[in-house]
C-alpha cells in the first residue's frame, strides 16, 4: 500500500537519522567554558588572575578571628555580661574545631590558594600573551597566596600546602611544617618583588610595594620566631627594617589621619554629601571596592560591597529619637565592638584619632514628646526635637560627675551621659536604653550608602605606610640596625606626630592602666629611645590601625597576646581559661572529617 | 463519528441522538434482530426495489421511499458506498434486508421507526460466519432474546461489559446505561460476562428473559493485563516485580497528586511530602536509596512518554499505575530506569461506548496536629533577660497573649476539584479527552494553588496493517505561595507582641510603622521578624511559580505479517516554568522603608525521545511462545533558564514591569543540554505456559559521562514457574495461583547533571580603581574517568493465591548491589575546591516486600475487603575509596551503615545540679545537654565520642486498606505508617529550639531549671557546647490517612433521569497521626519556612456518569 510504504520509508529514515549522528554524545558546553580551552588563551589567563582578587573582599571581611579575643576588640554580647561570650572571646570549650568561623575563613584562604595555584600551573601553557604581561600575573598570583598562607600559618601553624592546581580528587590533608611555609611564602614575595612594576597598570593590583610591604610583615613575624618553629633568626629583623624602609620611601604618610577613610560628618542630619577619595599616596595595598551594583553588593556573582561600615559596634536603634532600620547611623550592629580598655588607650583632647574612631554624641532623628527618661519616676517627661543630643559619652579621663548625667539617673542633662566605666555596667536600665550601650567605633563611616550589611563603596585598606613606620620601630626594639630615619623612637613619633597634627611633638597621656575602667591614671605616650618598647608599639598600633585587620596576629606575633588580652578584655578576663594553647586555632572539625587519613589536630584541643 | 440521518423531516424520538460540540453520545450496543411487536410490523411492510450493483446508501434510500421507513447508520461502521445488487417485488422487508445485509456481516434492529444498522459485533468484521440466511421466509423459528443490566458490587451500570451466550457465537456490549440485549440461540444456555478488572461472571439463563447482573473486581485478575516496558504482558506470565494500582485506588483516595494516591499502596515504594504548601512536590524512592546527591525518583512514562512529571497530572485520568522495581522489570529502560519504573497508563475510549463522567468535590481544610508554642506569660517567664516595651509589659500584665498562628489561619480553606471526561469508540477510532480544574487555598492568606489539565488520546486503525496513535497531556498551575517566611514569623513572632498599631502604647520604643492598621514590628523592640499578617497581607509579597507542561506522543505501528510489527513513536515533553517574586515595601526585605523589589525566572525544559520498536510475536507447535522486542531509541533534553532581578521599582507592577526599576540587580541565563542513545533486544520465551523466560540487554550511551566511558552494557535475565499449572500443585485444590519468580540484573544510573566531567568556571567581579574587573576562576575539577554507576540486582518473588482467589499474596526478597556509587564528593577544603563528582564506592539495599488482599467478607449485601502493603529495607553502604576507607565523616559516609546517617554525640539528658562538679570536668555546667562520653575518657573529643546515631532512611513502612460495603454504601479507610526514620529536626535547631534566648517565641517544650530538674530539654538559654545532640528524633509515625464514606444512588432513581450512576461521599483525610516526632508532620522535616500549616481536610464529593 502507498501510504504503507511512505511511512516505512520515513520510520527507516527516522532510526538512519538518530543512530547515524556519531557526536550526538559529544558534550559541548555554551553557557560555560572549562579550563582546558580557556585559560592557555591571554583573555582567558588574564581573566584567570584577575579570579584571584575578589575573594580579599570575603576574607577581610571575615574579622572574628583577627580582630577579636584581644586587648581592643570583643564580640557582640555585652547585653549578656559574664554569662556568655563568643567563644573567640571566652577562649572556653566552646572555641573548639567546630566553630563555625574557623570552618569559614579556613575555607576562603584555601579557595583563594586553589585559584592562585591554578594561575601559577598554568602560565607555563598561556599562548599569544605578552612574556612581560604573563611574568606580572604570575608574581600577582604569588604575591597573592603568599598573602594567603601568611594568614594561614600564622592561625593554625603547621598547615596543608598545596602549590599546583589541584586535577584530580584527593582526601589527602597533610601538614607542612611552619619553618617551611614561611620559606615558601618568603620565596614567593621575593620572586613576586623581583617583577612587580612599581605602578600597576590597574590601580589596586599587587604591585612591587605591597611586595616589599608584606615581605617586612612577614620578616617582622618569622624574626619573633613562635616556638622557635618558624625557621626565624635575627636577621629577618634587619630585613624587616629594610623592606620597611623601602616602602617608606616610596609611600609618603597622608597629611590627616582622617583623609584616609571614607569622609563622614560627626552627626547623621549634617551629612551633605562629601567628596570621597579613597586613593591616598599612604596606602600600599587595598581590597578594591566600588559604587557599581554589578560588582560591589551582587549575590549573583558572589560578590559582596564593604561591610566595614555596618560592622563595628554599638548598638543605635534602640536610642529614644531613632527612626529604625535606616542608613542614618550605618545600622551598626554589635558584631566587632571595642573592649572599654579601648577607649583609654587615647588620649581624648590631643589625639585627632580618638574623634575619628569613635563617636562622642548621639542625635536625634525625629522628634520625640513625652518621653519618659526615668523607669522609676514616670512624672519625668522631655520633649525631644530632631538633632537634639540623645546620648554623650564623656572621655574616660573626665568623667561626669552624678549631678552632670541625665535626667534618667537623677542628673539634670536632657540626654543620656555615660562615663567609660559605665560601659558593660549599666546599673538600672533607663528609658534611654536598657542595654549595655558603649560608643560606635565608626571610624569606617560612610554617608549616603544604602541601607544594610555591606554596601560601602570604599576600598579597605590593608597596608598603608604608618604600619611600615611601626614595623621599622618594632624591628629595631628586637635589635635591627641601620634604619635610614634613626632610632625606634624616631619611625613612632613619625607616626604619633601626624595625629596629633597641629600639636605635633606634644605629650599625649592615655591611662597607665587600661583595663582597670575605673583608675584615673595616666601616662604619656611620646617615645624617647629609652622609654620605647614593645607594649608602646603596641598601643600605638592600636590607635593608628584600630580595626584593619590584624590585632590578634600582632599580639600573638609579640607573644604578648595572653597577658594584654587578660588585662583588657573584661571576658577573657572573667573567664580566664586563655592560655598557652590558644596560640594556635583548632584545626577546623570539617577539615579533620574530609581528609583521608584525618589531618592531625592542634594540641589541646 | 458522522451520522448519516437519512431522512431529516421525520425525527426519531425515542432514539434521543444528542448532539453537543464536545460528543455525540450515541450507542449501537446491543445487536439483535427485530424483537419487538412494533419492529415485527415494520419488517413486515412490503416493498418494491430493482438494483443492479448500486451503493448500499442508494439502495436504502429506495427502501425508505418504498417502506417509509427510516435507516440510521455510521458512516464509520458501514461502508454504504460498497455496490450492491437486489430484487424484490412486493416481498417482506424483512426477507429483503436479511438477503440484503447478512451477507455483509451488517446486522440491523428496529428502534420505534427506525433501523439501526451495525456490523455483526463490534471486534470487526464476522470472525464465524453466519449459517446462511433463510432466502425468503418469515423469522419461523422463536428467537431467545436477553436483556437485562451489569452492575458492579455497588451497583454503579458498568459500560462496555462483554455479555456473550456461551454456546452461542453473539455477543453484546452493555451501554451508557450499563444495558444489554443480546439473542442466544436457546433459553438454558448460560451467558458469560467478562470486564477487564473484573472476576469473570457465567449465570445459567433457565428460560428466563431477563437478567440483572453484578460482577465483582479483582484487582489481582490473572488475565489482567500488566503494562510492562515497551509492551504489555498478562499478570500470570510476569517474570519481574511489579506492583499495580488500579484507576479505583486512585481515585477513592481523592488525592491532588497520583503520587499521595500511590503512598501506601504499593510495597516497596518510598513516598512523602516535602512541604504542606499546597502543590507541592513529593519525594519518592523506590526500593531505598541509591544515589547519594542526586535524584532516586524512578523514571515516570505515561503513556510510552518517558520522563513524565507525575505531579501535574490529574489523578481522574489514569486508569492504572504500574511500578516496575527489579531490574529485570527495569532493565528495559536501561539507564533511565535505575531507580525503578512508573508506568502510568491514563485512561483510553472504549470501543462502542460514549461515556461521560463527571468528578466533583468541594473540601474544606482546618489546621490540625500544631506543635504546641509559648503563650506570652510563659514567654515572659522564660525571657527575664529580654528587652520588653511598655507594649509587651501590659500585655503580660494583663495576662494577654497573641495566638501569631491562630491569626494568619484562614478561617476556612476551600478545596474544589472538577473533572469532565469524554470517551468512547468506534470500530477504528477510540479516544478519551479530559478536562480538569483544581483549586485549592492555603491555611494562611497569601498561599493558593491552581491547576488545570486537558488530556486527550486517540488511536486510529488506518487499515488492515496500520494503525496510528496520539496522545497529549498538558497541565497549567500556578501556585502562589506568598511570603515564604510568614509561618516562620509566625512561630518566630514573640506572643508579648500585638497585632494592631492602635494597640502599641508607645510606638516609638519599637520605631513602629503602620501598615493597613498593622504594627510593623508589632510593639517589639528586636527588629528582626515583622508582623506575620503584613507578611501574608493580600498581594503585599507574592511569589507566583506557574507551571506549563506539555506532553505529546505520536506513533505509527505497522503489522505487515502475522506476530511482526513495527513502531515508530515520537514522544516530547515541553516545560515551562516562570517564577515571578516581587516584595513590596512593608516586607522583611525592604522594612517598610526601601521600594519595592521584583525578580522573575524563566525556564524550560524540551526533550524528545525517538524510539523505533519491533516486536515479533512466534508460537511453535502451541508449546513454544517467543516474543522478540528490539528497539532503538534516541533522547535529547534541552534546559534553558532566564533570571533578572531589580530593585527600586516605582509603583507595584509586580514583575510586569522590570525595565521601570532603578536598578537592576542581576541578570543571568544559561543552558544544559543532554543526550542518551540506545539499542535494546529483549526476548521472552514461555514453554507450556508454565516456564517463563525473559532476558534483556541493552546498551546505553550517556554523553554527561566522560569521554570513553559513555557507554554501558545491561543485562539482565528472568525466569519464571506457574507452578499451580503442574498437575501436582493443581491437584491439591488449594491454590488458585502459586508462581514462583527469580530475576537477576544489572542496570546503570548516569544521574548526574551535564558537564560533570569537565572543569568549570565561575564568573567573579571585582574592581581595580573603581573600573570593573571581572574574571573566570576555576569552579570544579574535571573527572575524565566519570563512569557508569552500576546496580546488580536479584529478586525471588512468589505469588500465592487460595481460598479461591479470596486471599492473594506477592511475595518478593531483593538485594540490590550498587557499584561505582555516584556521590558530589565533598574533598578537604585545602584542595581549593569544595567537591566533585565521582564514582567512590559500593551501596547495598536488601529488603522484603509483601502484598496481601484479602476478601474477609462476600455475601450479597455486605463485603470486606482488606489490602496490606508492608515493606522493609535495609540499605548500607560496602566500601568506600576502593577499601581505603571506613568512614568519610565529612560526606556523612560509614562502611556498614546507611545512607543519611546522623552522626553526632550522644545524647544523655540534662546535667543535673547534683552532677555540677562532673559537669565541671567537662567544663560544663547543670542545665546543659549532656552528651556520652563513649569511651570514658573524661573528655568530649569529635572523634571518639561521636555516632551513628540513626538515619533518615525508614527501616519499615505499611500501608493497610480496609473497605467495606452494605448494599450501596460503601465505607473505606487508609492506614498509612513509617518506622525508623530519624531526623535531625528542623525546628528544634533552628530559633523555635532556642530556650530562652530573649529574641524569638520558642517551642512550649519541658525545658530544665533548677527547680525542673528534667532530662528533656536544656536549661534557658544555657544548651552548652553539644546542643546539636538533643535535635536527632525518631520521626516514626502512624497515621489515618482517610476515611471514607460513600452511597450510590440506586438505580431505579436514576433511570428516570437517565443517569448511569451517581455516588455522593463524604471523606475526612489527615485526621489522626500518631508521633513523638515535635513538628509539623513527620512526613518531613519542616523549618516552618518556605511551607504551610498542616491540616485536617473534609470533602464531599460526587461521581457520575452518563
Amino acid at each position: 500500500m502507498k501510504l504503507n510504504n511512505k511511512i516505512l520509508m520515513i520510520l527507516t529514515g527516522l532510526s538512519l537519522g538518530s543512530a547515524g549522528c556519531k557526536d550526538y554524545l559529544d558534550e559541548i558546553s555554551v553557557s560555560t567554558t572549562t579550563s582546558d580551552t580557556y585559560y592557555t588563551t591571554a583573555a582567558g589567563y588574564n581573566d584567570l588572575v584577575r579570579s584571584c582578587y575578589p575573594l580579599w573582599r570575603t576574607i577581610t571581611q571575615e574579622r572574628d578571628l583577627v580582630l577579636q579575643g584581644t586587648d581592643i576588640f570583643t564580640g557582640s554580647q555585652w547585653n549578656d555580661g559574664a554569662s556568655v561570650q563568643n567563644a573567640e572571646n571566652a577562649y572556653d570549650a566552646t572555641l573548639n574545631s567546630n566553630l563555625q568561623s574557623l570552618q569559614t575563613l579556613w575555607t576562603y584562604l584555601y579557595q583563594e590558594i586553589g585559584r592562585c595555584n591554578t594561575a601559577v600551573t598554568r602560565a607555563a601553557d598561556v599562548t599569544g600573551m605578552n612574556e612581560e604581561e604573563l611574568q606580572v600575573r604570575l608574581a600577582e598570583a604569588k604575591f597573592l597566596r603568599a598573602y594567603a598562607y601568611f594568614q594561614l600559618v600564622q592561625q593554625w601553624g603547621d598547615v596543608p600546602m598545596p602549590l599546583t592546581e589541584t586535577v584530580t580528587a584527593s582526601k589527602k590533608a597533610e601538614r607542612v611544617a611552619s619553618a617551611t611555609v614561611y620559606a615558601q611564602i618568603i620565596k614567593d614575595l621575593e620572586e613576586a618583588e623581583n617583577v612587580l612594576p612599581p605602578v600597576a597598570s590597574d590601580y589596586g593590583r599587587a604591585t612591587k610595594g605591597a611586595a616589599q610591604f608584606l615581605l617586612a610583615r612577614v620578616h617582622l613575624t618569622r624574626g619573633w620566631n613562635f616556638r622557635q618553629s618558624l625557621g626565624g633568626s635575627n636577621a629577618d629583623f634587619k630585613s624587616a627594617l629594610d623592606y620597611a624602609d623601602k616602602v617608606i620611601a616610596a609611600y609618603p604618610l597622608a597629611n590627616k589621619y582622617s583623609d584616609l577613610f571614607p569622609q563622614h560628618s560627626k552627626n547623621p542630619l549634617q551629612q551633605g554629601n562629601p567628596v570621597q577619595n579613597d586613593k591616598n599616596p599612604e596606602i600600599v595595598f587595598a581590597v578594591q571596592y566600588s559604587d557599581n551594583i554589578l560588582t560591589n553588593e551582587n549575590p549573583l556573582v558572589n560578590t559582596t560591597g564593604n561591610n566595614a561600615h555596618s560592622i563595628f559596634g554599638g548598638q543605635v536603634e534602640t536610642v529614644p529619637g531613632n527612626i529604625g532600620r535606616t542608613s542614618d547611623y550605618n545600622r551598626h550592629q554589635e558584631k566587632q565592638t571595642v573592649t572599654p580598655a579601648a577607649y583609654r588607650m587615647f588620649d581624648p583632647r590631643l589625639d585627632s584619632r580618638y574623634a575619628w574612631n569613635f563617636v562622642a554624641a548621639q542625635y536625634a532623628l525625629k522628634d520625640q514628646n513625652g518621653f519618659h527618661p526615668s523607669k522609676t519616676d514616670n512624672s519625668i517627661t522631655i520633649d525631644i526635637k530632631k538633632g537634639d543630643t540623645v546620648i554623650l559619652f564623656r572621655p574616660w579621663n573626665d568623667p561626669a560627675l552624678p549631678a552632670e548625667k541625665g535626667l534618667d539617673v537623677g542628673g539634670v542633662k536632657k540626654y543620656a551621659v555615660y562615663n567609660v566605666p559605665d560601659y558593660g555596667e549599666p546599673g538600672e536600665p533607663t528609658g534611654f536604653n536598657d542595654r549595655f550601650i558603649h560608643p560606635m567605633m565608626w571610624k569606617f563611616w560612610q554617608p549616603n550608602i544604602e541601607y544594610g550589611d555591606a554596601f560601602g563603596t570604599t576600598d579597605q585598606i590593608l597596608f598603608r605606610s604608618a604600619e611600615a613606620y611601626l614595623i621599622a620601630a618594632e624591628a629595631i626594639v628586637k635589635g635591627a640596625t641601620g634604619g635610614t630615619l634613626g632610632g625606634a623612637e624616631v619611625y613612632y613619633n613619625r607616626v604619633l606626630d601626624r595625629a596629633l597634627g597641629a600639636n605635633a611633638g606634644a605629650e599625649p597621656y592615655m591611662a597607665q592602666k587600661p583595663g582597670e575602667v575605673a583608675s584615673l591614671d595616666s601616662v604619656h605616650y611620646r617615645a624617647t629611645a629609652a622609654t620605647i618598647s614593645i607594649d608602646m608599639i603596641l598601643d600605638e598600633r592600636a590607635r593608628e590601625l584600630m580595626g584593619e585587620n590584624m590585632r590578634w596576629y600582632d599580639l600573638k606575633r609579640t607573644g604578648k597576646l595572653i597577658e594584654r588580652t587578660k588585662a583588657m578584655n573584661p571576658w577573657t578576663k572573667l573567664r580566664g581559661e586563655l592560655d598557652d594553647h590558644h596560640l594556635l586555632r583548632p584545626i577546623p572539625q570539617g577539615e579533620i572529617d574530609l581528609s583521608s587519613p584525618s589531618i592531625e589536630q592542634n594540641k589541646d584541643y | 463519528m458522522k451520522f448519516n440521518l437519512q431522512n431529516r423531516v421525520n425525527w426519531c424520538k425515542i432514539m434521543r441522538i444528542t448532539f453537543s460540540q464536545l460528543l455525540i453520545a450515541f450507542t449501537f450496543t446491543s445487536i439483535a434482530y427485530a424483537g419487538t411487536a412494533d419492529g415485527q410490523a415494520i419488517l413486515d411492510r412490503q416493498v418494491d426495489l430493482s438494483a443492479n450493483s448500486v451503493s448500499l446508501d442508494k439502495v436504502l434510500k429506495k427502501l425508505e421511499k418504498s417502506a417509509d421507513v427510516k435507516f440510521i447508520y455510521s458512516n464509520d461502521i458501514i461502508d454504504a458506498s460498497q455496490k450492491v445488487s437486489v430484487n424484490a417485488q412486493g416481498e417482506m422487508l424483512k426477507a429483503v434486508l436479511d438477503r440484503l445485509l447478512i451477507p455483509k456481516n451488517i446486522r440491523y434492529r428496529v428502534v420505534n421507526d427506525c433501523i439501526a444498522l451495525s456490523y455483526d459485533d463490534l471486534q470487526g468484521p464476522l470472525k464465524i460466519p453466519l449459517p446462511e440466511p433463510p432466502a425468503y421466509l418469515p423469522s419461523v423459528a422463536p428467537r431467545h432474546i436477553v436483556t437485562g443490566t451489569v452492575a458492579d458490587q455497588e451497583g454503579n451500570m458498568l459500560v462496555g461489559v462483554t455479555v456473550q451466550a456461551k454456546a452461542g457465537r453473539n455477543g453484546a456490549v452493555t451501554d451508557a446505561s450499563g444495558r444489554y440485549s443480546l439473542e442466544v440461540p436457546s433459553p438454558n444456555d448460560t451467558l458469560v460476562f467478562t470486564y477487564i478488572g473484573y472476576n469473570r461472571l457465567e449465570v445459567p439463563l433457565n428460560g428466563k428473559t431477563t437478567l440483572d447482573v453484578k460482577i465483582t473486581p479483582n484487582s489481582q485478575s490473572l488475565n489482567d493485563v500488566v503494562v510492562v516496558g515497551y509492551g504489555t504482558q498478562k499478570r500470570k506470565d510476569l517474570t519481574g516485580s511489579i506492583s499495580t494500582v488500579s484507576s479505583k485506588t486512585i481515585e477513592r483516595g481523592n488525592p491532588v497528586s497520583p503520587l499521595q494516591a500511590l503512598q501506601g499502596q504499593a510495597a516497596g515504594v518510598n513516598i512523602a511530602k516535602t512541604s504542606s504548601l499546597p502543590g507541592a512536590d513529593f519525594q519518592i524512592d523506590i526500593r531505598g536509596l541509591g544515589s547519594i546527591n542526586y535524584d532516586n525518583a524512578p523514571l515516570v512514562v505515561i503513556d510510552g512518554n518517558m520522563g513524565g512529571d507525575l505531579n501535574t497530572l490529574n489523578p481522574s485520568d489514569i486508569a492504572s499505575i504500574d511500578v516496575l522495581k527489579d531490574a529485570s522489570a527495569t532493565a528495559i529502560y536501561g539507564s533511565r530506569g535505575a531507580n525503578g519504573v512508573i508506568i502510568v497508563t491514563t485512561k483510553q475510549g472504549v470501543t462502542g461506548t460514549v461515556r461521560i463522567t463527571y468528578d466533583a468535590y468541594i473540601g474544606m481544610r482546618k489546621t490540625a496536629h500544631l506543635p504546641d508554642m509559648q503563650n506570652a506569660a510563659q514567654w515572659a517567664a522564660a525571657n527575664p533577660k529580654a528587652t520588653f516595651t511598655a507594649t509587651e509589659k501590659a500585655m503580660v500584665e494583663a495576662g494577654r497573649s497573641t495566638d501569631w498562628i491562630d491569626m494568619i489561619t484562614r478561617s476556612a480553606a476551600m478545596q474544589t476539584n472538577h473533572v469532565l471526561a469524554a470517551s468512547g469508540g468506534t470500530q477504528k477510532v477510540n479516544y478519551y479527552f479530559s478536562a480538569g480544574y483544581l483549586n485549592q487555598d492555603g491555611l494562611t492568606q497569601g498561599i493558593n494553588y491552581k491547576r488545570y489539565t486537558l488530556n486527550g488520546n486517540i488511536t486510529t486503525q488506518l487499515n488492515k496493517v496500520l494503525k496510528a496513535g496520539f496522545n497529549t497531556n498538558y497541565a497549567y498551575s500556578v501556585q502562589n505561595t506568598g511570603s515564604m517566611e510568614t509561618i516562620r514569623s509566625a512561630f518566630r513572632a514573640r506572643p508579648t507582641g500585638v497585632a494592631y498599631y492602635d494597640e502599641v502604647l508607645d510606638p516609638s520604643e519599637s520605631s513602629d510603622v503602620e501598615f493597613k492598621g498593622y504594627a510593623l514590628w508589632m510593639g517589639i523592640n528586636d527588629h528582626q521578624v515583622i508582623n506575620p499578617l503584613i507578611e501574608s497581607y493580600d498581594g503585599n509579597q507574592i511569589l507566583e511559580t506557574k507551571l506549563s507542561r506539555f506532553s505529546a506522543r505520536g506513533f505509527v505501528e505497522l503489522t505487515p505479517m502475522k506476530g511482526l510489527s513495527i513502531r515508530s513513536s515520537l514522544s516530547t515533553f515541553v516545560y515551562g516554568n516562570g517564577v515571578g517574586d516581587y516584595r513590596g515595601t512593608f516586607t522583611k526585605t525592604n522594612l517598610g522603608t526601601a521600594k519595592p523589589t521584583a525578580s522573575h525566572e524563566t525556564s524550560s525544559q524540551t526533550s524528545y525521545t525517538l524510539d523505533n520498536l519491533l516486536t515479533y510475536k512466534l508460537s511453535l507447535a502451541n508449546k513454544h511462545n517467543f516474543n522478540l522486542t528490539v528497539l532503538q531509541s534516541a533522547y535529547k533534553r534541552t534546559d534553558e533558564r532566564y533570571f533578572i532581578s531589580v530593585k527600586d521599582l516605582p509603583y507595584e507592577s509586580k514583575w510586569h514591569n522590570l525595565g521601570s526599576a532603578g536598578t537592576i540587580v542581576g541578570v543571568e541565563s544559561n543552558l544544559e543540554e543532554r543526550a542518551l542513545l540506545s539499542y535494546m533486544g529483549r526476548l521472552n520465551y514461555g514453554f507450556n505456559d508454565k516456564y517463563l523466560l525473559t532476558l534483556t540487554g541493552r546498551w546505553d550511551g550517556a554523553s554527561q559521562l566522560a569521554e570513553g566511558h559513555k557507554w554501558g552494557f545491561f543485562p539482565s535475565a528472568a525466569f519464571a514457574w506457574r507452578l499451580v499449572d503442574e498437575p501436582f500443585i493443581r491437584d491439591l485444590g488449594v491454590f488458585t495461583d502459586l508462581k514462583l519468580r527469580f530475576s537477576y540484573g544489572i542496570v546503570g544510573n548516569n544521574v548526574v547533571p551535564p558537564y560533570g566531567t569537565k572543569a568549570t568556571l565561575v564568573n567573579t567581579a571585582y574592581d581595580f580603581g573603581g573600573s570593573t574587573a571581572f574574571g573566570f576562576a576555576p569552579a570544579s575539577i574535571a573527572n575524565r574517568e566519570l563512569g557508569w554507576e552500576k546496580s546488580r540486582e536479584a529478586d525471588l518473588g512468589m505469588n500465592i493465591g487460595f481460598l479461591n482467589g479470596r486471599i492473594s499474596a506477592d511475595i518478593d526478597v531483593y538485594k540490590r548491589n550498587t557499584l561505582d556509587l555516584i556521590v558530589q564528593q565533598q574533598l578537604p577544603t585545602s584542595t581549593g575546591f569544595g567537591n566533585v563528582i565521582t564514582n567512590i564506592g559500593k551501596v547495598q539495599n536488601k529488603g522484603l516486600e509483601v502484598t496481601l488482599n484479602t476478601v474477609n467478607i462476600q455475601s450479597e449485601d455486605f463485603k470486606w475487603r482488606t489490602t496490606i502493603n508492608f515493606s522493609t529495607n535495609k540499605n548500607k553502604i560496602l566500601e568506600l575509596y576502593g577499601g581505603n576507607t571506613t568512614a568519610d565523616v565529612g560526606n556523612g559516609l560509614f562502611v556498614g551503615q546507611p545512607l543519611r546517617a546522623n552522626y553526632d554525640y550522644q545524647f544523655a539528658g540534662i546535667w543535673q545540679l547534683a552532677d555540677s562538679s562532673h559537669a565541671l570536668e567537662y567544663k560544663q555546667k547543670a542545665g546543659n545537654v549532656r552528651v556520652k562520653d563513649l569511651n570514658n575518657d573524661g573528655k568530649i573529643t569529635a572523634d571518639e565520642d561521636r555516632v551513628i546515631l540513626g538515619s533518615e532512611q525508614p527501616k519499615w513502612m505499611a500501608g493497610i486498606l480496609n473497605s467495606f460495603g452494605y448494599r450501596n454504601w460503601d465505607l473505606s479507610f487508609m492506614i498509612y505508617t513509617r518506622q525508623g526514620a530519624q531526623f535531625r529536626n528542623a525546628m528544634l535547631s533552628g530559633t523555635m529550639g532556642e530556650i530562652g534566648k530573649g529574641r524569638y517565641n520558642a517551642l512550649n517544650l519541658n525545658y530544665w531549671t533548677p527547680e525542673n530538674p528534667t532530662n528533656d530539654y536544656y536549661g534557658l538559654n544555657n544548651p552548652g557546647p553539644y546542643r546539636s545532640a538533643i535535635y536527632y528524633q525518631d520521626a516514626s509515625y502512624w497515621r489515618v490517612t482517610d476515611i471514607t464514606l460513600g452511597y450510590a444512588v440506586p438505580k431505579t432513581a436514576l433511570d428516570r433521569w437517565k443517569i448511569g450512576n451517581i455516588r455522593v461521599y463524604a471523606q475526612v483525610m489527615n485526621p489522626f497521626v500518631f508521633t513523638n516526632f515535635v513538628s509539623f508532620d513527620p512526613e518531613y522535616n519542616s523549618s516552618t519556612y518556605k511551607d504551610d500549616l498542616p491540616s485536617v481536610n473534609f470533602t464531599f464529593g460526587v461521581n457520575a456518569s452518563f
